[in-house]
């Protein structure tokens, strides 16, 4: 028995430390999933401690018919639909808000190339803010956490169809905010700042 | 032959890892073949990685996770307080008979079955022919029959037998002169004149005045349109 599942059958029988363990192995994913579906810190936060929270409530009903964090992401992403649907995203990205953030490479670079991964970061950050939440949740299913179209379809209900056009929508105004439609200036300037090889 | 349409229409599903191993072959060679559609392809997968690492960048600094974790501990916390609060308070109150009952029914009420599908459509498809019997015309009728009750006067002939039964004694005069006399009855009109004077002669006439009817009635009841009918 691999010690996650030791951890889910401590955490079964009540105990909140061994909840806590696991929650800490993958909240950095369930977080960015919200914050890139919401797109709000706050908002984000708020998301991803209800599915946490929902887990929980739900975990004597996890029968180790798949992976603890396949089980997990049901959950989120039904917390996510129940969350469109209470409250519709106004969606826009807050460059104020993204001043919280740290770039990763920002760190190690020069201040000229991480003000050019902010430009790209904020340019896809803009094009998902056009898109509707499902094709953005879409989107993040397929492009962030590598499920099928089969299995997106399967957890939003819809058909593959549907998914497929979703994301392809999704890359298409990806590749206008980046100007990768037409090898613009804005193509070639990502690939300067190293995030385009 | 290169086909560009085909190539454009799968490149997205290659670039994203959902084609087919032999699509994937395909699609290889078509791409060595045409290097527009292979510059295409570069494009795709390029807006695809930007879009990932843009995504990956954008996550909250390691400082945020020590808080980001302590609040989750803390509103677990809370929420297992609450669940255990609730739960004490509802255990520390002394039900009533009323309340327990009304908690019963309730669960009742609210509890979830598992049936496998095939099972619960049968049990779907009885209960719907179940309503259809039930709500046969032929069922209607008989049930709305009550409802529809109409009241006929309808005349019945009755024919009313009586049978009068009444012994009357005539007293015979005549046949005790006759036997005085030897001859046949002639009634004395003065004897006739004096008896009549003194009522006694009242007797000896058939009268029905003073009849009075047995309390036996014999009915007939003839039905039809017919009163001979019987």
């Amino acid at each position: 028995m691999s010690s996650e599942d030791e951890l889910i059958r401590r955490a079964q029988a009540g105990e909140s430390e061994a909840f806590c363990l696991l929650a800490q192995a993958y909240e950095r994913r369930i977080y960015s999933l919200a914050f890139h579906y919401c797109h709000e810190r706050q908002d984000a936060e708020d998301l991803s401690q209800e599915v946490w929270l929902k887990a929980y409530a739900a975990l004597r009903t996890f029968r180790f018919e798949s992976s603890f964090y396949t089980w997990l992401r049901k959950i989120t992403i039904n917390c996510f639909l129940n969350h469109r649907r209470r409250r519709s995203y106004a969606f826009s990205w807050n460059e104020q808000l993204s001043d919280n953030y740290t770039l990763r490479e920002a760190d190690a670079n020069s201040f000229e190339v991480s003000l050019q991964n902010r430009l790209v970061v904020e340019k896809v950050m803009r094009a998902l803010a056009t898109v509707t939440p499902q094709q953005r949740l879409v989107f993040l299913l397929k492009h962030q956490e590598g499920m099928t179209y089969e299995e997106i379809a399967h957890e939003l209900g819809c058909s593959t169809g549907t998914v497929k056009k979703s994301v392809s929508r999704t890359i298409m105004k990806l590749r206008e905010m980046l100007g990768t439609n037409n090898e613009s200036e804005n193509y070639i300037s990502c690939v300067a700042t190293g995030l385009i090889g | 032959m290169h086909n560009c349409k085909w190539t454009r229409d799968v490149l997205l599903d290659f670039a994203l890892g959902e084609t087919s191993p032999e699509q994937t072959d395909k699609l290889l060679a078509e791409l060595n073949d045409c290097a527009s559609c292979h510059t295409e392809y570069a494009t795709l997968k390029n807006t695809l990685r930007v879009s990932q690492e843009a995504l990956h960048s954008v996550l909250p600094a390691e400082e945020f996770w020590p808080g980001y974790h302590s609040r989750l501990q803390q509103k677990l916390a809370q929420h297992l307080q609450d669940n255990n609060r609730d739960a004490s308070f509802e255990q520390s109150l002394p039900l009533a008979f009323s309340s327990r009952i009304w908690n019963g029914l309730r669960s009742m009420a609210t509890i979830s079955v598992r049936v496998p599908l095939p099972v619960g459509l049968a049990l779907l498809l009885l209960a719907g022919f179940a309503f259809v019997y039930f709500r046969s015309p032929a069922q209607i009728q008989v049930a709305a029959a009550p409802a529809s009750v109409e009241t006929r006067i309808v005349q019945v002939p009755l024919i009313q037998e009586k049978v009068v039964t009444q012994v009357v004694y005539v007293e015979r005069k005549g046949r005790r002169q006759k036997d005085v006399l030897g001859s046949p009855y002639r009634p004395d009109p003065n004897a006739a004149v004096a008896s009549a004077a003194s009522g006694a002669f009242a007797k000896t006439a058939m009268s029905l005045s003073d009849f009075k009817p047995t309390d036996k009635v014999k009915l007939t009841i003839i039905k039809g349109s017919y009163q001979d009918e019987k």
